[in-house]
């Protein structure tokens, strides 16, 4: 019995989100969601100086978060290597 | 002759074409695709280029993160330093109308990200082929 039941559930909820993306669609193409791509097309070369948009996003607008992506780097090589210590007297 | 020497004879004789190409992506960082992450990446694909093949290690992972350690505190402070010029954190030092202070600005964060990617990938790799000849 739980069986079909737990199948039905998620036939459900896959159709669920199947009708919620459908009725997405034709939004797509609204005035409104094209407010940041126009801002970064026009603005990106003006404020950074960068002719890739994606330079200009990761090192100027939002360089904060590549600030932690290198911390992050640089935490997992030295968290790695402690982990990988035997035989010794001290830690 | 040895099964290995093909292997061997050609990763050394592409070993310096790599390395170039991984700088080249890093410094084009601001007009073509690429940036600092992706030439670090390629960067340290040429280093285990030999390591692989010939076994030659040519650095060992405590000058490497002691590299690192510095290599961040630059990237904070050369973050940091437009407090000198405008008071604003997170904006070039001479942040002007001048376009080539922008790209310099640029330039030297994608060289920083791109050597301190390089390193963390090379020692990441290097402890877990130091572990398994234990």
């Amino acid at each position: 019995m739980k069986d079909w039941m737990s199948r039905l559930g998620i036939i459900l909820v896959l159709a669920g989100v199947g009708y919620m993306f459908i009725t997405m669609l034709p939004s797509l193409t609204a005035g409104y969601r094209f407010m940041t791509y126009n801002y970064f097309t026009q603005m990106t070369f003006l404020e950074a100086g960068a002719e890739n948009y994606v330079t200009g996003i990761y090192l100027e607008y939002r360089l904060f978060d590549s600030l932690f992506e290198a911390a992050i780097l640089f935490v997992v090589a030295a968290g790695i290597l402690f982990m990988s210590r035997k035989d010794e007297e001290r830690l | 002759m040895n099964e290995n020497a093909l292997l061997k004879i050609i990763s050394r004789m592409i070993f310096p074409f790599v390395l170039l190409f991984g700088l080249y992506i890093i410094f084009n960082g601001d007009l073509s695709p690429g940036g600092g992450f992706q030439g670090g990446v390629v960067m340290a694909s040429s280093y285990f280029l030999l390591y692989f093949i010939n076994d030659i290690n040519m650095l060992s992972v405590k000058q490497i993160l002691r590299i690192e350690k510095v290599l961040f505190l630059l990237l904070v402070l050369f973050s940091f330093a437009g407090v000198l010029t405008h008071g604003i954190p997170f904006r070039g030092m001479f942040f002007s109308e001048i376009l080539i202070f922008k790209q310099i600005n640029l330039m030297v964060l994608n060289i920083i990200i791109g050597i301190k990617v390089t390193l963390g990938i090379v020692g990441i790799i290097s402890i877990f082929l130091e572990e398994g000849e234990l």
